[in-house]
This record gives C-alpha cells, sequence and structure tokens, in this order.
C-alpha cells in the first residue's frame, strides 16, 4: 500500500488528551451524556484515520512538466497533474529531489501550477511526488509517495569567475576568413533588439523613431572562436561550472562560436545557450571538497523539523466556530455549578471578546494590540485573586470541584481564547472546551442536556473541519456544485451517526461513580432539632401520632412532604403532591428509592420502629445490614450474589432529612451524620435542601423469581426462634377482621411457595381493585384494610400496599411496609431518572431467608433486580428517542417538516435564481452541453465542438444547428430575445429536445 | 423526434437574423471561391488554405513553415493568383540587401537626378521565398515595410499599394547559413501555416497533372482589388462580443503561465487572433465571432508567438492546443 499516515496535526494531541479526561469524567460520575459524547470521539476519531486514507488514495499522479533546464536557486514553473475526483478536497503536493524539497503547494484541481526551485546542480532522473492530506477532519495526515522520472538539468547560476579563456580567429589554408572588406566590430547598420544584446549597442535615435528597441549591428569577423577552460578538481565543482557558465554565456552571447573544455581535455562545441546551461548542468568537474558537517548526538536524535501540517494560521471561520463551542460549553458549567449569572455574562463577553481579538489578529497578522493584552493580564490577575480569595471557604470534596477548580478553568480558558489564533492552540482549546462540556454534562441533570449536546457538537465539527482545510483560497475555477454533493455529505452523516450508534450499542450505561469522588454537597445545613426523628423539609418533626389522632394531610405545595416521611403514616390519607421534580437520580438502573420502613400496624396508622439507631459521621458512612438483610445475623453471605449499584440524588426541592437508597444502601456519602436504624431506614442530621447532592452505594442482591420461588413456604420455614424475631413483622392487628384472613387464606390455596402466594395476592387485588387517589376515607374505627378490600375496593398505593402486607402476615409471612419514590422517568441522553412528588410511593417487603427483604408491589411495576439489567446507552438512547417521537409526534413532524420545506424553498430559490441569471438561452445551452458532456464531450468546448460528439448523420445535423442557433443568441449583436425571437427559440428548444443522449 | 425531424424543422430561421446573416453572404462566396481557385492548384490541405485566406481577409502576413517540397511556394503563389493585382515574388539570399527590396534612389534621366526606383515590394501580394536566407538587416526591412505598409527611402516615405500582403516561406529543417527570424519578427505574422504532406490521393492528383504547379498558369483572378477591399471591410465589421474578448484573454493569459513556456504570447498575437477569428466568421457568412472561431484559429495565430524552452514550432501548437483544452469557452 502506498499510503501511510505520516503523522497528527498540532493540537490533536489535546483532544486525544481530552478524550481520556472524559474516560476519567466517566469513571468519577458515571455520567451517560459523557458516554455519548466520548462515543461521538470514537467515531470522529475514526473519521480522522479513514478521511484522510481516503483523500490521498483517490489521487493519482497523471504526469508532471518540468522545463528541460533550470538553474539552481532559480524559480521554475511546475505543472502538476492529477487524476482527482470531482469535488475531491484538495491535497498538499511536495516535489522532492534527493530528499529536498524542491515545490509544495495546495493541488488546485487537475492542473496544479507549483513554482520549484532546484537546489543542486546536476541532472534529475527522477522526482518524487508526495500527496498528503488530512481529509476532512484534518487531524491524522496521510502521504502517498510516488516517484516521477524526469529529465531536468540543473545548471549554476552564472557567476563572474576566473576561467581561462583562448580566443583564436579560424583560418582557412592560411586566408582569414570574413567578409570581404569588414572590419571586425565595425558598426554595420541596425537592426531589432534580440535577446541578449547588451544595452551599450542600442541606437536610440532609431529606438526612438521606430518606437521599438533598434540595436547597432555590428560586423564580425564570420568565424571567431573561443574555448572556455574549465578547471577540474578545484574542491568546488559547482563555483568552477558557474563560472565557465558565465564565460561560455558572454562567449556565445558575442557571437563567437563557442567551445569548451575541462582542463586540458578535447574542446565540445557549444550551440547556444541552452547548449551552455546543459553543459554547465551536467559537466564533470570532480568531487566536491566539503565534507559533511559533523553531526552532535543531539543534532542527530533532534528530528526533521518539518510540519506535519503544512500550515500553521487558523482560519477565521474556524476560530469563531471554536469560541461558538467553547462558549456553548462554559455556559453549560456556569449553569451546571450553578453560578450567578453575573459570572455568566462576564464568561460570555470574555469568550466574545477572545474570539474576535484573536480573529483580528488572524487576519492582520499582528499580534495582539497591548491594550487587549493589558487587559487579559489584569482580568487574569483579578480573576486568579478572586479564585484565591474564595478557597478558604471550601469544605469538602464536591465544593472543590464546583468552587476553585472550575473557576479556575474558567479564567484560564477565557484568557486562552485571547491567544488562540494557530492551528494549534485552537484545537487545544477545542480540546479544554470538551473537557469543559463533559464536566459540565457530568453535573447537569436536568433535561436540556440533549440540546446543549447537539449545539456544541454542530459548533466543534465545523470548527474542526474548517481548521482542515487550506487556508489560502484555491484559486480553481468555480464550477457548479455537482449534483449529489448533498445527497453524499447526508450519506456520511448518517454512516457516522450509524457508527455511534452502533458503538453506543455495545457500550454498556455507566456503573455509576468510581468510589474516588462519590458527590455530596449540602447547600445549607439546617440542624433537625430531635436527635433520629424524620424532620420535614421545613424542619418540623413530622408525627401523624403524636397529637389528636386528626388525620394531618401533608402540607399544600410542599413537593417533599409526602406523608410517608414520618415516624407514623394514616393510610387514609394522601396529601395532593402536584407534579414537580422533586429529585433526579442518576443510577444505571430503575429501582424503589427506598427512605422508610413501617412496622407496626394498628389497623388505619402505620408506625416505626421507635429505636433512633446509631449515629455515624459522614461524610463517607458505612451502612451495616440492617435487621434482616443479607449479612445480617439470619443469612449467610454467599446466599446470594449482589452488585454494587451506585445512585446519586440531585434533590430539585427541598425535602425531609430521609436518605434514600435501592434496598441495600450500605454505603453513603452524605456532608453530614446520620442514624442508621435497625429498620434500614437513614436519617440525616440535616434536611435536605434543593441543590443537595448525596450518593448511595447500594448492595443489590440480584434475584430472580425462580431463586424467589426456591425458598419455599417461609411461614413454614421460619423456626420457631426466628418467629419470634420476627414478632413485629407478623403481628395482625387486632381490628383485622376474620374475611381479611379467610380471602389470605382462600387465595393461598394451591400454592406451595411464598411468592406464588404474594403473586396470586397481587393479581387479585389487580384484578378487583381499583386505583383511585380521592378514594373515600373509613369510618373512624373501622380497619382500614378491611374497607378497603370489601367495601370500596377504591384504594392508592398505600392501602394496597397495607392489605398485601396484612394478608402476609395472616399466612405467618414476614411483610412490612416500605415508602419512598418510584424510580421516576428515565432522561435517557443525561442517564437519570426524574422523580416527581407524585411518584411518592409505598409498597410491600418480604422477608426472604436467603436474600433478605424483597419488594413486591401490585401498583407500581418495578421488575426484579436481575432482570432489571443493565442496558446499553445505545438501547437506551433509541429508547428515549423512540419515546420522545411517539410521545411529541407532532412536534417532530411540525420540525421534520419545517425543516424539509427550508431546504426545498432554498434549493427551490437557489434553481429559480439560477434560471433568472442564465435565462432562457442560457438555460438551453445548458441542457444542449450536458447532452453532448454525456455523449462525451468535454465540458467548456465551444457548441460546435460539442455538437461533433454525435455521430450518426441525422443527429448530427441536428446538433450543428443547435450550436449554431445557441452561437448566435449568445455573441450575435443583432440578436435581441425578446417577443420576436419566441418561435425561433420554440424550435430551438425542440430541436435540443430530439437529440439522443445515449448512443446507438 | 430524433431522427424524425422533418428538413423543414431544421431550415427554419428567424427572419429578422436570416437578413442580417445575409449582408455577410459576400465574403463568403469571395472567401469561397479564393478556397476553390487556391485548392485547384495546391493539392488538399484545405485547412491551411482556409487559413491563408483568413489571413488575407484578415489584413495579416503569412508565414509558410514547412519542409521542402510540400508546395509552400505554390500555395503562396496560388493564393497571389487568385487574387487580381500586382504581384512579386523575391528569393531571399544572403547578399539581398534591404535596398534590392523596398527600392533605392538611383541616378536617372539627363541630369542624372536621383529618382526612387521602387522595389518589388510595391506590389499588392508580395511571396518572398526563403525567409529566413535572407540577411537580418532585409529581413528587418521587409517586415517593417509590411508591419507599417510604407517604405521610408531617403527621408521620403512612401506608401504601399493597398491592399498589401506578404505571404513569406521557410524551411526549418535545412539550418546551415540561414539567420533564423527573432521573436520580435516571427510575432509580425498574423499566421504560420505548415501545410503539411499531401494525402496520397492528392498526391496522386498532382503526379497526374491534374494538380499542382502546371495548373497554375490556368488560375484566373475570382477577386479584384476592390472586392478585397470591401471584404476587409465587412471582415472588420464583424462583431466581437465581450464574452469572447475575454475567452481570447484568457487564452493569451493561458499560454503566459503555462509551464513550459517562457515568453508567452503577446497582445499583438491577441489581436492578430481577433482579425483572423473575424475573418474565420465572415467567411462562414456570420456577422459576430463565436468561441469556435477563436478555436479554429488560435494553433495557427500563437503558436509562433509563445516561446517554448528549447521547443519548435510543433512544441508551441501543443501548448496552444492544451491551453484550448483548459479554458473554457463561453457560452450563452
Amino acid at each position: 500500500m502506498n499510503e501511510r499516515p505520516v503523522g497528527t496535526s498540532p493540537g490533536v494531541g489535546g483532544l486525544v488528551l481530552a478524550w481520556f479526561g472524559g474516560v476519567a469524567v466517566v469513571r468519577l460520575t458515571g455520567a451517560t451524556p459523557v458516554v455519548l459524547v466520548l462515543a461521538a470521539g470514537v467515531v470522529l476519531g475514526l473519521a480522522a484515520v479513514f478521511s484522510g486514507w481516503w483523500t490521498v488514495r483517490r489521487c493519482h499522479i497523471r504526469g508532471l512538466r518540468l522545463p528541460a533546464t533550470a538553474t539552481a536557486g532559480a524559480d521554475v514553473p511546475v505543472d502538476v497533474t492529477l487524476v482527482v475526483p470531482k469535488r475531491a478536497r484538495p491535497v498538499w503536493l511536495e516535489l522532492r529531489v534527493r530528499d529536498e524539497r524542491i515545490a509544495a503547494g495546495w493541488s488546485t484541481g487537475e492542473v496544479t501550477p507549483l513554482t520549484a526551485r532546484f537546489t543542486r546542480r546536476g541532472a534529475v532522473a527522477d522526482v518524487e511526488v508526495l500527496m498528503r492530506s488530512a481529509g476532512a477532519v484534518g487531524a491524522l495526515w496521510w502521504r502517498k509517495r510516488l516517484t516521477v522520472d524526469a529529465d531536468v538539468v540543473v545548471a549554476p547560476v552564472a557567476l563572474r569567475g576566473t576561467v581561462r579563456i583562448d580566443r583564436s580567429t579560424g583560418h582557412d589554408e592560411g586566408d582569414r576568413l570574413g567578409r570581404a572588406g569588414s572590419v571586425s566590430g565595425e558598426t554595420d547598420g541596425v537592426r531589432p533588439w534580440r535577446e541578449g544584446d547588451s544595452e551599450r549597442s542600442v541606437h536610440w535615435s532609431s529606438t526612438l523613431r521606430s518606437g521599438e528597441l533598434v540595436v547597432h549591428d555590428h560586423r564580425q569577423a564570420v568565424d571567431r572562436s573561443s574555448v572556455v577552460r574549465a578547471t577540474s578538481f578545484t574542491g568546488d565543482p559547482d563555483s568552477e561550472a558557474a563560472a565557465a557558465r558565465w564565460a561560455l554565456d558572454d562567449v556565445v552571447r558575442s557571437g563567437d562560436r563557442a567551445f569548451v573544455a575541462v582542463d586540458d581535455g578535447p574542446a565540445v562545441p557549444i550551440a547556444d545557450r541552452a547548449a551552455v546551461e546543459r553543459w554547465s548542468a551536467l559537466a564533470d568537474l570532480g568531487a566536491p571538497n566539503v565534507s559533511e558537517p559533523r553531526r552532535g548526538l543531539v543534532d542527530r536524535l533532534r528530528r526533521d523539523p518539518e510540519r506535519v501540517e503544512p500550515e500553521s494560521t487558523a482560519r477565521v471561520a474556524a476560530r469563531y466556530w471554536a469560541g461558538a463551542a467553547t462558549l456553548v460549553s462554559l455556559v453549560m458549567l456556569t449553569n451546571a455549578l450553578a453560578y450567578s449569572s453575573a459570572i455568566t455574562v462576564a464568561v460570555i463577553v470574555g469568550v466574545v471578546a477572545g474570539t474576535v481579538a484573536s480573529s483580528r489578529t488572524i487576519v492582520t497578522g499582528d499580534p495582539a494590540p497591548i491594550w487587549v493584552r493589558t487587559l487579559v493580564g489584569l482580568g487574569a490577575l483579578l480573576a486568579l485573586a478572586m479564585v484565591f480569595a474564595s478557597i478558604g471557604q471550601i469544605d469538602g470534596l464536591f465544593a472543590i470541584l464546583r468552587g476553585p477548580l472550575p473557576q479556575l478553568l474558567l479564567v484560564l480558558i477565557v484568557l486562552h481564547g485571547f491567544e488562540s489564533r494557530d492551528r494549534r492552540t485552537v484545537r487545544v482549546g477545542m480540546g479544554i472546551s470538551s473537557v469543559v462540556l463533559m464536566y459540565a454534562s457530568a453535573f447537569r441533570v436536568d433535561g436540556t442536556i440533549a440540546w446543549w449536546l447537539i449545539v456544541w457538537g454542530i459548533c466543534f465539527w465545523c470548527s474542526m473541519s474548517r481548521l482542515g482545510a487550506p487556508t489560502r483560497p484555491v484559486n480553481s475555477p468555480r464550477v457548479n456544485r455537482a449534483a449529489g454533493s448533498s445527497i453524499r455529505s447526508a450519506a456520511w452523516v448518517s454512516v457516522s451517526a450509524l457508527a455511534m450508534f452502533a458503538l453506543l450499542i455495545v457500550v454498556p450505561v455507566p456503573a455509576g461513580p468510581a468510589r474516588l469522588t462519590l458527590p455530596t454537597l449540602i447547600t445549607d445545613s439546617r440542624p433537625i432539632a430531635a436527635p433520629g426523628a424524620v424532620v420535614g423539609p421545613d424542619g418540623t418533626v413530622r408525627d401523624a401520632a403524636d397529637g389528636s389522632g386528626e388525620p394531618s394531610r401533608a402540607p399544600a405545595g410542599q413537593p417533599g412532604g409526602y406523608n410517608g416521611f414520618a415516624d407514623s403514616m394514616d393510610t387514609s390519607v394522601r396529601g395532593s403532591l402536584g407534579d414537580d421534580v422533586v429529585m433526579r437520580v442518576r443510577a444505571p438502573a430503575a429501582d424503589f428509592w427506598r427512605g422508610q420502613t413501617f412496622s407496626t400496624f394498628d389497623g388505619r396508622t402505620w408506625f416505626a420502629d421507635q429505636e433512633t439507631g446509631t449515629l455515624r459521621d459522614g461524610p463517607q458512612i458505612d451502612i451495616p445490614p440492617a435487621f434482616g438483610d443479607v449479612g445480617e445475623r439470619f443469612i449467610g453471605d454467599a446466599a446470594v450474589d449482589y452488585e454494587d449499584f451506585v445512585q446519586t440524588y440531585y434533590i430539585e426541592a427541598d425535602m425531609p432529612n430521609v436518605i434514600f437508597g435501592a434496598y441495600r444502601p450500605s454505603e453513603v456519602i452524605v456532608d453530614a451524620s446520620v442514624w442508621t436504624r435497625a429498620d434500614g431506614a437513614i436519617r440525616a442530621s440535616t434536611v435536605f435542601l434543593a441543590e443537595s447532592v448525596y450518593t448511595v452505594v447500594s448492595r443489590r442482591p440480584i434475584v430472580t423469581a425462580d431463586q424467589l420461588r426456591q425458598q419455599g413456604d417461609i411461614g413454614e420455614r421460619l423456626s420457631s426462634r426466628g418467629a419470634e424475631a420476627f414478632d413485629r413483622y407478623l403481628t395482625v392487628p387486632a381490628t383485622t377482621t376474620q374475611r381479611t384472613r379467610d380471602l389470605a387464606q382462600q387465595l393461598a390455596v394451591g400454592h406451595s411457595t411464598t411468592y406464588d402466594v404474594v403473586r396470586a395476592y397481587e393479581r387479585w387485588i389487580g384484578a378487583n381493585v381499583e386505583y383511585d387517589l380521592s378514594a373515600p376515607l373509613p369510618a373512624p374505627g373501622a380497619d382500614a384494610v378491611d374497607d378497603f378490600l370489601f367495601n370500596t375496593q377504591l384504594g392508592f398505593c398505600e392501602q394496597i400496599a397495607s392489605a398485601l402486607t396484612i394478608m402476609l402476615r395472616t399466612q405467618g409471612v414476614p411483610a412490612r411496609l416500605a415508602t419512598g419514590y418510584a424510580a421516576g422517568e428515565r432522561d435517557r441522553i443525561a442517564g437519570v431518572y426524574e422523580v416527581r412528588a407524585s411518584d411518592a410511593h409505598a409498597w410491600v417487603e418480604v422477608w426472604f431467608p436467603e436474600s433478605g427483604w424483597q419488594a413486591f408491589d401490585p401498583t407500581a411495576s418495578v421488575p426484579l433486580s436481575a432482570d432489571s439489567g443493565v442496558s446499553s446507552v445505545g438501547a437506551d438512547l433509541i429508547a428515549g428517542v423512540s419515546a420522545y417521537v411517539s410521545a411529541e409526534r407532532e412536534l417532530v413532524l411540525a420540525v421534520l417538516a419545517s425543516g424539509a420545506s427550508i431546504v426545498v424553498a432554498v434549493l427551490l430559490i437557489g434553481e429559480l435564481r439560477r434560471r433568472r441569471q442564465r435565462g432562457r438561452w442560457g438555460l438551453l445551452q445548458d441542457r444542449f452541453a450536458d447532452l453532448a458532456v454525456r455523449r462525451g464531450g468535454r465540458s467548456g468546448a465551444p457548441n460546435p465542438q460539442l455538437a461533433s460528439v454525435w455521430t450518426d448523420a441525422d443527429d448530427a445535423a441536428v446538433a450543428r444547428d443547435v450550436a449554431a442557433r445557441l452561437d448566435r443568441a449568445a455573441f450575435d449583436p443583432t440578436f435581441h430575445d425578446d417577443g420576436s425571437t419566441d418561435e425561433w427559440y420554440r424550435t430551438t428548444a425542440k430541436l435540443v429536445g430530439s437529440l439522443r443522449t445515449t448512443r446507438r | 423526434m430524433g431522427s424524425g425531424m422533418t428538413a423543414d424543422q431544421k431550415t427554419l430561421t428567424n427572419p429578422t437574423i436570416g437578413d442580417v446573416a445575409r449582408a455577410d453572404g459576400d465574403v463568403r462566396e469571395l472567401a469561397a471561391s479564393l478556397v476553390d481557385a487556391v485548392d485547384a492548384v495546391v493539392a488538399g490541405r484545405r485547412d491551411a488554405i482556409r487559413t491563408s485566406v483568413a489571413c488575407l481577409l484578415a489584413g495579416g502576413h503569412l508565414l509558410i513553415e514547412d519542409i521542402p517540397g510540400v508546395g509552400k511556394t505554390l500555395l503562396a503563389q496560388a493564393l497571389a493568383a487568385s487574387v487580381g493585382g500586382s504581384f512579386h515574388r523575391i528569393q531571399g539570399t544572403p547578399d539581398l540587401l534591404p535596398s534590392d527590396v523596398v527600392g533605392s534612389m538611383m541616378p536617372h534621366g539627363e541630369g542624372f537626378e536621383l529618382h526612387f526606383r521602387p522595389g518589388p515590394i510595391f506590389s499588392n501580394i508580395v511571396v518572398f521565398d526563403e525567409l529566413n536566407r535572407a540577411n537580418p538587416r532585409t529581413q528587418s526591412a521587409l517586415l517593417e515595410a509590411a508591419e507599417e505598409s510604407a517604405v521610408t527611402v531617403d527621408g521620403v516615405t512612401r506608401k504601399l499599394p493597398a491592399p498589401f500582403m506578404l505571404v513569406a516561406t521557410q524551411n526549418p529543417v535545412e539550418m546551415t547559413g540561414t539567420y533564423p527570424l527573432g521573436e520580435g519578427a516571427v510575432d509580425r505574422f498574423a499566421a504560420v501555416i505548415t501545410p503539411g504532406r499531401a494525402t496520397a490521393a492528392d498526391e496522386v492528383e498532382v503526379l497526374t497533372g491534374r494538380r499542382g504547379r502546371n495548373r497554375l498558369a490556368a488560375v484566373q483572378p475570382v477577386a479584384s482589388m476592390t472586392d478585397l477591399v470591401a471584404a476587409r471591410q465587412a471582415v472588420a465589421a464583424v462583431h466581437l462580443a465581450d464574452q469572447v474578448a475575454a475567452y481570447v484573454v484568457a487564452l493569451l493569459d493561458a499560454t503566459r503561465r503555462h509551464a513550459r513556456v517562457t515568453l508567452g504570447a503577446s497582445t499583438r498575437g491577441g489581436v492578430a487572433l481577433v482579425g483572423l477569428a473575424k475573418a474565420h466568421a465572415a467567411m462562414d457568412g456570420r456577422s459576430f465571432v463565436t468561441p469556435q472561431d477563436v478555436v479554429n484559429v488560435a494553433s495557427p495565430a500563437l503558436s509562433h508567438r509563445v516561446v517554448v524552452s528549447g521547443g519548435t514550432l510543433v512544441a508551441g501548437r501543443e501548448v496552444v492546443a492544451e491551453c484550448l483544452a483548459h479554458v473554457p469557452a463561453p457560452s450563452a
């Protein structure tokens, strides 16, 4: 294979580093959007590799036109003829002779005129042609090397030197030759100037009279000859040849017969100046007497300083796009870190000013003006001072990640913008911008992230592709855009998108942050009054059972005020919760975000255990297994497989001090102290106000339906000691009616395993009960479960879960009520679950002797942990997009339709404009030329020549007629395209229509 | 449609345009009869004949360059003979002096006053054979006279007869003892043609005597000097559209930028090219120049004006052909 990669453009290393930085960001935060960016980066990398190779591969050298003779050190024109596909990217051409570059430049279509400069005297038998391209991406350069035969002699520059010249006048048998009576050197009239005449011989009076240069014509001896004698082995053959050339040129110019000899060797006749050049180029005057300069070790180690990318100046358009990308990423960052809008505005102003200033210096070529540099310097000092001043207030890793580190980054990026004017710095700047983007998208959990990514991607791509293009305008004649080029670029975009999806399909959703930096942030610490108690967002202790027994409805307008987050819960109450997003949970899969468990039921109200648990200090807190968990005394560690399941909770609305977590939390990272309770609930020492962040790592048992089924009937398996320990979870309230017990008994018949019993209960509830948030309250004193199951058969999750718990307890199965949030809706791009206030939920936990507490829920369909396997980013993305499309069908259709109609309108307007510009005869001409070119005619040929492609007699006559008519319409001054020519036009159009496209 | 196109549709023309075209019909007929007359003597080579007639109609001078024995002189003579008017033939030799060509002051009459005795250049058509064998003085005197259509001897300027045309021939092969024309000298010729060898059929015609030198005597002038002057005026009036002029400029520019060329075509070359193209258009019965006219005459008009390093007229032709292939022709 001729093509081989030669290196990367300067600054590409920055982009590669940025990619690895993105990998680190994914490892640290587990953010899905970063995975998207990284996958796009991989596709871009593949495109970078392929695109340069493809461009170089499609170019071939057809020929090289070199002058026959050249002078060392002087510019000579050289034409390189390439075989290039239509609308191919220009390639960088380099001509080399003996490893020395003699010419270089961007190709301009088929024939590229270059200016070559040969450096060494002698014959050149072959020229190496190197074609280089980095394709559309402009990152990786490929090269193709070809050797082309050449036949060039390179003469030295004529230099006056000391060369012996033997002059003699020719004699023929003793008589002097020459015209009779002539005196050598005597002026003999005038003649027009010829090349080589001295300015001293100009005959000025004749010149003035005739208006062109006239010189004296000197009569001279017919046969005077001069022998130039060059010396060999002088040690400097080139200088000797240069001196000989000077002397020979002089002799030839004087009109003498010229000869040349080396030392005392035979004299060789020299006919003209071309022969002088040839001789001085090829004369063998001995080896040069110069020794190669000794190269030191350092010199040898130092690589050829030749740049891989031929140009270093960025294009202004590329700079602007890069500025736009930086702007997008920085605004994303300031939003993600919740900086004040003043900082955002300052950043925008800084980036725009930097972009404008550096673009201006690109245009003018001067360094940035002094006032800009002064301003930048002052700004830098001020910003650094502010950053240092704020360092003192930092506590916690997350605060550092949000605080001075990104602030420093912001300042540096804005300042870097003022200086980035060459390709290297622009690429490095974009690398930094992509790191910022990934950093920001790791912290952003809102729904607009997809649009930010799209906008940034467009800016990034535009900048990259413009950076890779030649800076100098390629002065090839403007040709009409070949049809299908937009289709081709659309095809490329689709292929890239497909490649990205294919890549994403195999990339799993990141499992979660690495342990290095689990984020936590408490925006405002608000200590709670009662240790270990549940405190509402407003700071008051929430306990429904403390006072009069009146049902306490959740405070209206407080999204986090679900009454399940208290030490007791009245099942007959469910506050209106609203639809606000209360938190966003970054987790690889859906699960219940459990907050509380309740063990004791009095027929109407659930009560949590009273013990407050153990106080543990943050920020990194190991949570021991609670009662009944895997690893606790009842269950061995090896009983079940488990996985680490990391969730980061981004609190969006003020919440109580309950720490949520998928079953079973094993580690909590929170900037506070927590009470770990025996019932598995965790309560923090502070309430969580909006914008707080904490992370929970759960050891999630991987259970399947079969595993649960194998554990048989739990009621039978519980030993008497176990039953005693689980007494709390088996107690049925006194108010439980007989018909409830009967129903439970009746439904359990025929099922040998507890799992099947639970499923049977769930099925019955699903079939007989309707979910209704406005179910009527049970009568005072009545058993709520009985009322729900047999009277109203209407209810919400608390009642359903209570009924299921009590029914299971009647069968001797340990069960309890859990409250928390259902998983919520997954934002597929941001990779987070949006949890709304209405997702507040209650469900049943059943104890299994081998896998611990297992959630069951007749209303929300949360899969078993083994079934909710972590999917791939790509599948997630496709699901998200299709969900979006089906949900917003009208919007998507409208956007697509308006986009399509804009494209059509632009095309239509362009076509109409072309038609108006070309006129009807111009369009006819185009049709005719197109027909002829399709039959093999040369585009750009005159019409009669085009007409000659029709060989068939009839067609040829018609074509000739058409050609004559079109020429007349174009060039006849008496032809006016008005009403009188309509008939003529119609006839011509008919004739053009009758021409056949294909050969017979 | 296709071959089903009927004859009347093909010949249907706009009446207005037809009238305009007819005005140049005279030139077309004149040119056709000239070409036929020359063709009756010189076998084949109709392209060369057409170019030489175009050169005559454009008022330019013609250089015929070819190997010996292919009918250079015959072509020149036939062209001269087919036009009525005075005609002289000069044979170029090294000892030919300028005064032998342009004329000199000779003592004459009773008082031996000096009178101007005109040289052979004083005629409508001058055929100068073997131009490169004349010495440079004579060459430049001749070309200067031809360029200015006037001769200055002894301080008195005398106009050459009008119309005037110089047809020179030269042999590029035998170069010993010749004085090759300089670039400036060659530039004065509107066109250089190389008739080349005749085809086998045409050679048969020559050998059997149906064509060739012995038919020269039979050539009758088909155009009077008045006709020729009128035709030249008609040719000069042929319209050159701006796009076509720009095309010519682009061609000239292409020869100057060409890698092998050390000296591109001059502006005078462009003027000559346009003149020939106009003549060509008029010979086709058109009153306007099309790009095809330019293409047809570009090679004879420009090949000798581009100086190709170490090259010849053939190299010049190649260069011009490449330039033609690369410069897109204008169209409607």
